[in-house]
């Protein structure tokens, strides 16, 4: 038998792989080089990394058209309030328990959510977000509808609490990328992207479906929780209506559209774009949001796959190389 | 020895009945051929046995073990493998990340075992060349042919292939007619939906006419097609030109 060699990475990889290690190294570096003023808006910046990363992974891989992430994001939120204000853990440390926490509710409605299909799963997911945020502000210990403060990190120096949000957010970015990146890699990546082409051949040939887009499922909950923990700690606030808010859907959807749908870095791409605009735009009022709606319909008309996809991505160049070659 | 059984297989789509008390059964190592005009119901009865479509009544079993409320997913991995008579090939990957996805998936192989299976399953089916395209570029022939590729990569007992003939060039198909004999040879069961009568009575031990849902005959080959309901099914078309060639 001839001997098959297959090949994951070409040099433009390794070099993007490295290029993208050494950029995480710099940006780990800034509470030391900038004001905590710009820290603290580079937050914003990784937490939008950090959703549109798990909204691909949920709709570019699983196929998962979902409006109802933001069940995640306000139950990530939520629990830091929980565990910190009220059990006393360290705000900090919190963070990755709430995650897990926003990742177990994901298991449960995962139930519910996958009884729908298509248009009906996308609605379907903002009504379970909905019927989340309802009950949340039901609970008097969390405030109700009015919300609740996270009063547990008052003691920091306001520098150091920034930095260490800053470093938290970075971790969680960095780490979801690279997690959603060496998942896509395994076979399990594979056949999720098999599954987004056609789930009906996937299934004919082997592929547990179902399975697949649970294990997504659940993913893309601990992420978006994790983000969710991360506002909390840059607002130091939680309300219902802004962390349950279906705006994150529109977020998330927006960046990765416009960024290319099912590819890694595309998310990427078009979170720091939403990020530019917002940070140049969002004094403007609705100007701002028809300039939104202007660059997304522009973007969907010119370069259907994205700004990523439409170009470096038609290229055989990838920074997160995932394919498979044989030579 | 693997044996596929199928009995009184029902099933309706509203008020059409397109699969009406079908039972046959076929062992490893022989090849079963169905015809029948367009409609018929060969493409259920092939998404009946694979898993794609339930049943109202009837039952598949695969080596003595009934597999009727088996996913296809699940009898994909015990054995039965498929083609889809309109191709679904998954877009985005390349042609050998396709039938990688079969070999990992469907036979549950993992890296270079996998790699070797998948870099078969393009070796059999002349597509090597083409391994690191993308499958959405591919023509329809080849796309056909990948759908070959797939079902073979997940390492099937059974295969249903559901015209992949269609369109080839004579040399074409004889590659193809010798690759199914091939592989009836290695001990896989095949069935072979296809128009092209003359292709099939080469492969096939026995042939198998559909009509409205109903199997019209079923057996020897010549006996099938020379059977008086054969020949009133098909009013003198198709089949008599594959009688002719
Ligand atoms: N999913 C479906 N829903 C409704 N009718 C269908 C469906 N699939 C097939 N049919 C109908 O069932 C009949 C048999 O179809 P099919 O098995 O594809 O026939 P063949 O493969 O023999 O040409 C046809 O009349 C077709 O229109
Ligand atoms: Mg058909």
């Amino acid at each position: 038998m001839t001997a098959v060699v297959v090949t994951r990475a070409g040099t433009a990889g390794r070099v993007g792989l490295s290029a993208a290690g050494l950029l995480a190294l710099l940006l780990a570096a800034a509470p030391y080089l900038v004001t905590s003023d710009i820290t603290h808006t580079l937050v914003d910046l990784f937490v939008f990394v950090v959703i549109a990363t798990m909204w691909n992974l949920l709709a570019g891989y699983g196929g998962l058209v979902s409006v109802g992430q933001q069940a995640y994001l306000g139950a990530g939120a939520y629990a830091v309030i929980a565990l910190s204000v009220h059990g006393g853990i360290n705000a900090f440390l919190a963070v990755p328990l709430a995650a897990l926490a926003a990742g177990l509710l994901a298991v449960p409605l995962s139930f519910l959510a996958f009884r729908l299909h298509g248009g009906y799963f996308a609605i379907g997911t903002w009504v379970l977000a909905e019927v989340v945020k309802l009950v949340t502000a039901q609970i008097g210990p969390l405030g109700k509808g009015s919300g609740a403060s996270l009063t547990t990190v008052s003691g920091y120096d306001p520098d150091i609490r920034v930095a260490y949000t800053y470093w938290l957010a970075l971790a969680v970015a960095a780490g979801s990328v690279t997690a959603v990146y060496l998942l896509i890699r395994t076979r399990t990546g594979l056949q999720l992207t098999a599954i987004r082409d056609d789930g009906i051949a996937a299934e004919a040939a082997g592929v547990r479906v179902r399975r697949a887009k649970r294990l997504v499922y659940l993913i893309a909950g601990t992420g978006t929780g994790a983000a969710g923990a991360i506002v909390c700690l840059n607002t130091l606030t939680v309300q219902p209506e802004s962390v349950f808010s279906v705006q994150w859907s529109a977020y998330m959807i927006f960046m990765v559209v416009v960024g290319g749908i099912g590819t890694i870095e595309g998310p990427i791409v078009g979170a720091l774009l939403f990020f530019g605009l917002q940070q140049a735009l969002s004094a403007q009022g609705p100007v701002y949001l028809i300039i939104l709606g202007a660059v997304g319909v522009a973007v969907v008309l010119l370069a259907p796959r994205g700004l990523w996809g439409s170009t470096v991505g038609r290229t055989s160049i990838s920074v997160f190389p995932v394919g498979h070659t044989l030579r | 020895m693997t044996t596929l059984v199928v009995d009184g297989l029902r099933r309706r789509f509203g008020p059409l009945l397109v699969a009406d008390d079908i039972s046959f059964r076929l062992d490893a190592g022989r090849a079963l051929g169905v015809v029948g005009p367009n409609g018929a119901g060969k493409s259920t009865l092939l998404n009946l046995i694979s898993g794609a479509l339930r049943p109202e009544a009837g039952t598949v079993t695969l080596d003595g073990r009934d597999v009727t409320a088996r996913s296809a997913d699940e009898r994909c991995r015990l054995g039965i493998g498929r083609t889809h008579q309109v191709p679904r090939p998954f877009t985005d990957l390349t042609v050998f990340e396709n039938a990688l996805v079969a070999a990992g998936a469907g036979g549950g192989l993992r890296r270079t075992a996998a790699y070797r299976a998948a870099s078969a399953a393009l070796d059999r089916t002349g597509l090597r060349k083409y391994a690191n395209e993308r499958a959405g570029r591919l023509p329809l022939l080849d796309r056909k042919r990948l759908e070959l590729a797939r079902a073979l990569a997940t390492g099937p007992s059974v295969l249903l292939l559901d015209e992949i003939g269609g369109g080839l060039t004579e040399p074409e198909l004889r590659i193809l007619i010798d690759t199914v004999i091939g592989l009836r040879g290695a001990g896989l069961a095949v069935i072979w939906i296809e128009h092209i009568v003359h292709a099939l009575v080469e492969v096939v031990d026995e042939l198998l006419c559909l009509a409205t849902g109903r199997v019209i005959a079923h057996g020897e080959p010549s006996a099938v097609l020379g059977s008086r309901e054969v020949r009133e099914v098909y009013l003198g078309e198709e089949l008599e030109e594959g009688i002719a060639g």
